[in-house]
């Protein structure tokens, strides 16, 4: 079923059939979420002494949208609301231009290379036993369903809990009690073993 | 080891190339609850494995508190004239319009690769952390407008619970030793340094506790979008 409301898909309709003044309509509607969204966007990636760049950006993904008879903005097939598809298309849109002004696209390896042995944190049987308990957690972390391990994982990666609340369709609270009934689980897991 | 670090590296260890990204639609489908079960898990099951749409994922949660701010007029009228739709490209969009029509239209979402596999903040900063005893060593490599690279070094103390200082940190590029550094507040800054290998030595008074070799490289390979 289509996200979209009936006046929207007009709109669209009337800009892939070559209206001007629908696409003047659509500007009015959505420059100012697009305009935030950028400039959030700068702001998030640390560039908050490059927002003069947010009217440069905002210029060039109307040139993005409008380019070939507006043939992306048309080719939206409604199956999210049109302003959080517009608001994921600015972000992603900004990131890639903030990508080529970086210039080169360049990738940085880190290697350990040497460790001095006296230094080293335990002693050989100790350091044996880390490496089991390490490899006996992970037997109970793949004992746990796969809805449970990518729940740790998405925990782990960075997305604070009302992010996650908002990826789970649920409220932060549920997201703290499932970690710490997950990490009960494991113990009890690593209990049993 | 603390238990959440253990889990890392075991996720770490499980890590697989994530398949292709889902299009813009479903990832905002996804975020509006809008997509079937069963799609929906598969979205999730992605954004467990590919960094680049966890972060357009938090981007747009971070920018959920819209605040709509008056945007320039002058820019307004400005972005009004870029649409030039052309005759042909109307007879076209018509075409188009009349196939997409008779065409068969039940669930149409579909994983496509949309965009490049790494973001922009992994262009500009790369970090990496290693455990070299007893420190927690953190090594960033800034990208700065000049093709130039700095390297940022910080030494944190998990036992004394502190960043740490007395630590000296020798930048070498080959036999060649570049800088030599002792970390002051835990931290140290080198001098911006062009691409190439390098390696970072930690010593400790004389002792020699461990190396970061750090390349600094072109990317091969970049995944079209």
């Amino acid at each position: 079923m289509s996200c979209l409301s009936r006046e929207e898909s007009q709109l669209l309709d009337r800009i892939k059939k070559g209206e001007k003044q629908a696409w003047e309509e659509f500007v009015d509607l959505y420059a100012r979420l697009i305009y935030y969204v950028i400039r959030r966007t700068l702001e998030k990636r640390g560039r908050k002494e490059h927002l003069r760049e947010v009217d440069d950006i905002f210029q060039a993904f109307f040139i993005h949208l409008a380019e070939d008879n507006a043939r992306r903005l048309t080719s939206f097939s409604g199956n999210c609301s049109l302003a959080s598809w517009i608001r994921i298309l600015a972000i992603n849109f900004t990131l890639d231009l903030l990508k080529k002004k970086s210039g080169t696209h360049l990738e940085v390896e880190f290697k350990l290379t040497a460790i001095n042995p006296t230094k080293s944190p335990f002693t050989p049987l100790e350091a044996l036993e880390e490496r089991e308990k390490l490899e006996k957690l992970e037997q109970a972390v793949s004992n746990l369903n796969k809805d449970e391990q990518e729940f740790l994982q998405l925990y782990l990666s960075g997305f604070s809990p009302s992010q996650l609340a908002k990826i789970y369709h649920t409220n932060p609270n549920n997201i703290y009690t499932r970690y710490a009934r997950l990490k009960e689980k494991l113990k009890n897991l690593l209990k049993s073993m | 080891m603390e238990l959440e670090e253990k889990l890392k590296v075991i996720f770490s260890r499980w890590k697989s190339q994530p398949g292709p990204c889902p299009d813009f639609e479903t990832l905002a489908g996804f975020l509006e609850k809008k997509l079937s079960p069963k799609l929906e898990a598969e979205v999730r099951r992605h954004l467990c494995s590919c960094s680049s749409c966890q972060e357009l994922v938090k981007l747009y949660l971070e920018s959920e508190d819209i605040f709509l701010e008056g945007v320039s007029r002058r820019i307004i009228n400005r972005v009004k004239t870029l649409f030039k739709p052309n005759w042909f490209q109307r007879v076209l969009s018509g075409v188009r319009e009349w196939f997409s029509n008779i065409s068969w239209t039940g669930e149409v979402l579909s994983f496509q690769p949309v965009r490049s596999s790494f973001s922009s903040n992994q262009e500009k900063v790369f970090s990496h952390q290693e455990r070299i005893y007893p420190y927690q060593i953190r090594t960033e490599v800034v990208h700065l407008e000049n093709e130039l690279f700095q390297i940022w070094v910080e030494a944190y103390n998990p036992q004394l619970c502190q960043l740490s200082s007395g630590l000296r940190v020798n930048l070498k590029k080959g036999e060649k030793e570049l800088e030599s550094l002792v970390l002051e507040q835990g931290r140290a800054v080198f001098e911006p340094v062009p691409k190439g290998n390098y390696l970072l030595e930690f010593w400790e008074n004389r002792d020699f506790l461990g190396g970061i070799e750090i390349l600094i490289k072109e990317r091969e390979n970049e995944r079209a979008r």
